[in-house]
Formats: structure tokens, C-alpha cells, sequence
């Protein structure tokens, strides 16, 4: 028997696609796996890193978020004087975004980081209908500790 | 007088016949090619000197022959026919191959793949020719040019043909020079053989070592029947590899692999006997072996122009070329080839890591075919 018919009666066509698809399905897989081989390595070697940043990001989650210490230094006061006084210009209770528009408006430093520190410190208190107002006796203690 | 004449029909000079001596020439100009044009000298050289060995008339009955039992021969054949021998090569290559450009660009380990095409093409056109299913596949694999595993499939397939087969195979390996430029320049054009390969990233030692381990096991549990040949490559690699084991590996790579390629060559070369070599058969097997070669060297360069299409960094077609697995001769003749275009291209170190996949590649490749025909 020959040609095509011997072909198709031992089967040929399908033993040819399916070895040329078993040879491609070894190589393309062992391919792909050394290809991501080294990437597999280097996760390993600075395995001790990850677990570090793992359980740091673990615990973080669990535990509130400490407020920060503003600490009294001599620029926070100064800034503090400086928004008293704008303040001062507008009235209680005021809003946010007005008074950084003021701050800007007189060249005053750093309005949104400024803004930040004394709501952290306090010294602007949010008035619960989306505005806010001064607190004069934290403002008091701040300047007295001075 | 008498005891004179019966000793001389005795003679090889009384029993020669003329195909005795179109082996005893064929031998001959394998010896030629491997000493004065270096082709494959470590190979041809044995197999031509084993073809005068085996081509020598001798008495039947004297127990002098290859395929007689009880001779020396026959005993040193026995590596060859029980597939003893290919895998102790493959070792013996295992512990000498440097992995660490396939692994620095994976991707190249698809032109392996694609140059195994040629194999599964050449065991369809055995098929139409009236060869029966055992012998195409063993016929087919000399695609794959790499003798070791033509010889350790057709001993497990068609012992019968494994002399035209072995050297069908070491032929046209030792031919690579002559058969894959002309094919490799038809099919690519200038601009492409000037591609310049991008400089593979370092590799870790770890990487290396782990390499074998992962090919032995994923390749194997997809083809088992490839255990043998892929056990010892990746056996090998790793005593390489894993440096501990270097006595180990430089006995694999020097004293191992030199013997069993003398026995190997010099018995091969010897089951060449006229009367069993030189039959139409043989004249089939030795242009479809040609095919095979040449169908394997395209589809590899076609599969790399594919590539490139999605390729971001391109790669050189002529890479495709070394996917058949003949190691190094194959690479060798891309950096020529590329160079001819270029002198200042050097693409024989990314060309060695096709052609260290087409290794892999055909040993899966015999694997699979002897699973279809068992």
C-alpha cells in the first residue's frame, strides 16, 4: 500500500498532529516555565522581606491609626499666629476651602499642609454641619506652653 | 595444493563482490571527510573505519561477523540494538552542555519545537513511500539529526535498519555545513539575517541547577517513553551543574562519551555489510533522511519569521536553522551564515539555545513515536 491511502490506514494524520502538538504542548510549557523560573528565585532568596512587608501591611490594618503628635515647634506657632489672624478676618463658624484660598491669596506658606497640622492639633475643630470654627483655649495652652 | 586453493576461496579476494567495494569506497570517504574537511571527525572516523571492518568478506560460520552470534562484534553491537549506547551519549552530552542561553531567552526553545515538524512530515512521506508504520518513525527521526536517538528509536522500532538509519543520520549531521546554508539563505532575506540578538541577562547558578530537574520531570510525565534519552541528558547536566558532582561530570564528558562513541561508530559502521546496507530500502531511507534535514531546517527559519511577527525584540531567522538538534555543527553554521552578511553579528551563543531545545525536542519527539508504535 502507498501514498495517501497507506497514510490513512496506519492512522498517519492523526499520530503526525498529535506528536507535533505534544512536542510544542513539552516545549512551550518547559519554556514558559523557565521563563518564569527566575522570577519564582528571586521571590524565594528575599522571601524573609516579603513575609517582613506582609506583616507589617497585616497589622497596620488591624490597628487604628495613631494621630500625630504635632509637635509645638516654633514654625507650627508661627503658622498658627498666622491663620489666628486670618481667621480672625472671616467669620466662626468658616470653610475650609475659603480660608486655603485666603492663605494663598496672602502668599502664606504651604496652606493645605498648614491647614492639616492644626486640624490635627486641633486648633481648627469641624462644627458637624461641614464647616468650622477656632478653638481659642487650645490655641491658649498651645501659647502659653511657648 | 589443495589445502593452498582452499585457503585462498577463503580469501576475501574469493568472496568479494562489487558491493563490497561501493561500501569499502563509501568507507572510505567518510574517513576522508572527517580527517581532511573535519566533518563530524570524532563521528565519521569510526563509522568509515567500522564500514571496512564490516565489509570485509569473511567465512560464514567463523563467528567473525556483526550479525553472527557469538562474535566480538556481535557482543559490542548488543549496546547498539538494546539502546544501550544513545543514552550513555546523551549523558556524556548532558554534562558538557551549558543550558544557561536557553534559559536567559526561552522563547528560542520554540524553534526547537517547530524543527521537530521536519521528523513528523518525513514519518508521513515514509508512510506513502510503502514503508510500514515502524519504519517511518525510524526513519522520520533522522530529521531530527541526532544519531543517539535515530539509532536508539529504530533499535527499539526496526533493528534491521538500523545501519542505513545510524548512517543516514551521522551523514547528513556531518553534511550540516553543505545541507542548511542554501535553505537557510532562500528563505530569509538579507535584512533579516543582519537582525542582531539582544544580550541574554545572567543566569544564577540556581537556575541551572533546577533546570534539569524541571525538564526531566514535566517532559517526561507528558512522554515517558522519552525517560532514557531525557533521564541521562538532564542526569548529566545536573552532576554539571551542581558542581559537587564535578568528578562525576568530567568522567560523563570525556571518558564515557569518548568510549561509547568509539564502540558506537566502529559498530554502526560495521553493521554496514553489503549484503544487509545495500538495498532499496537503504536508497529510500537515505533520500528521505535528506528530506527530512532539509524540511526540519526550513520549518525551524519559517517558525522564527512567524515569531517575529509578535515579537517585540526580534529574533534572527537564521536561529531557526539550529533547532535541529545537531550540537554544535547546526549553530556553528548559523554564525557563519550570519556572519557572511555581517562579520561583527555573533549568533552562535544564542544559536545554541534552539539547538540545545531540538535536543530536548527529538528525544520527546522519539519518545512519542514509540508510544504510537508500541
Amino acid at each position: 500500500m502507498k501514498g495517501l491511502e497507506a497514510i490513512s490506514y496506519y492512522n498517519g494524520w492523526n499520530i503526525s498532529a498529535t506528536g507535533i502538538f505534544i512536542v510544542f504542548t513539552a516545549l512551550c510549557t518547559l519554556s514558559f516555565i523557565i521563563s518564569q523560573l527566575h522570577k519564582g528565585l528571586m521571590i524565594w532568596e528575599k522571601k524573609e522581606d516579603y513575609i517582613k512587608k506582609a506583616g507589617k501591611m497585616f497589622s497596620r490594618s488591624k490597628k487604628t491609626v495613631p494621630h500625630r503628635k504635632i509637635k509645638a515647634s516654633e514654625s507650627f506657632n508661627e503658622s498658627a499666629r498666622q491663620f489666628h489672624v486670618l481667621i480672625q478676618s472671616m467669620k466662626d463658624p468658616f470653610s475650609l476651602p475659603k480660608l486655603i484660598m485666603l492663605a494663598k491669596k496672602i502668599d502664606l506658606g504651604h496652606p493645605h499642609s498648614t491647614v492639616n497640622d492644626l486640624l490635627s492639633a486641633k486648633l481648627i475643630v469641624p462644627d458637624g454641619k461641614g464647616l468650622y470654627y477656632w478653638d481659642h483655649d487650645v490655641y491658649t495652652t498651645i501659647l502659653e506652653k511657648e | 595444493m589443495e589445502l593452498l586453493m582452499e585457503f585462498l576461496y577463503n580469501t576475501g579476494f574469493a568472496m568479494v563482490d562489487y558491493r563490497n567495494f561501493i561500501m569499502i569506497g563509501i568507507g572510505c570517504i567518510f574517513i576522508y571527510l572527517g580527517i581532511a574537511k573535519h566533518y563530524e571527525p570524532l563521528l565519521l572516523v569510526p563509522i568509515g573505519f567500522g564500514i571496512l571492518i564490516g565489509n570485509i568478506p569473511v567465512f560464514k560460520g567463523l563467528g567473525l561477523g556483526i550479525y553472527e552470534d557469538n562474535s566480538v562484534l556481535h557482543y559490542l553491537y548488543f549496546g547498539v540494538t538494546q539502546g544501550i549506547y544513545p543514552p550513555l551519549i546523551f549523558l556524556g552530552i548532558g554534562a558538557m552542555t551549558d543550558f544557561s542561553t536557553l534559559l536567559a531567552r526561552p522563547v528560542l526553545m520554540l524553534l526547537g519545537a517547530a524543527a521537530q515538524v521536519g521528523i513528523f512530515i518525513t514519518f508521513l512521506s515514509a508512510l506513502a513511500l510503502g514503508f510500514e508504520p515502524n519504519e517511518a518513525a525510524s526513519i522520520g527521526i533522522i530529521g531530527g539529526a541526532d544519531g543517539p536517538t535515530a539509532i536508539f528509536l529504530t533499535a527499539a522500532l526496526a533493528k534491521e535498519l538500523i545501519g542505513p538509519i545510524a548512517v543516514a543520520a551521522y551523514s547528513y549531521m556531518a553534511l550540516v555545513p553543505v545541507i542548511q546554508p542554501p535553505i537557510m539563505k532562500l528563505l530569509t532575506t538579507r535584512k533579516e539575517r543582519l537582525i542582531r540578538m539582544e544580550e541574554p541577562r545572567t543566569v544564577s547558578k540556581t537556575e541551572r541547577i533546577i533546570f534539569p530537574i524541571v525538564a526531566l520531570l514535566l517532559c517526561c510525565f507528558i512522554a515517558p517513553a522519552a525517560i532514557p534519552l531525557l533521564g541521562m541528558l538532564c542526569f548529566g547536566n545536573l552532576l554539571k551543574e551542581a558542581v559537587v558532582t564535578e568528578r562525576l561530570a568530567v568522567t560523563a564528558r570525556t571518558a564515557v562519551i569518548d568510549t561509547v562513541t568509539i564502540l558506537l561508530g566502529i559498530t554502526v559502521g560495521a553493521s554496514t555489510q553489503a549484503d544487509v546496507f545495500l538495498t532499496p530500502k537503504s536508497v529510500g531511507i537515505f533520500v528521505l533522511g535528506a528530506a527530512s534535514f532539509c524540511v526540519a531546517t526550513a520549518a525551524g527559519v519559517l517558525f522564527a519569521k512567524v515569531l517575529n511577527l509578535f515579537l517585540r525584540s526580534k529574533i534572527n531567522p537564521l536561529l531557526g536553522a539550529a533547532g535541529v538538534s545537531a550540537v554544535p555543527d547546526s549553530a556553528r553554521v548559523v554564525q557563519i551564515v550570519g556572519q557572511q552578511e555581517d562579520p561583527t553579528n555573533f549568533l552562535l551563543m544564542h544559536a545554541m539555545a534552539p539547538n540545545i531545545s531540538g535536543v530536548i525536542g527529538s528525544a520527546v519527539a522519539a519518545g512519542v513515536l514509540w508510544s504510537f508504535m508500541m
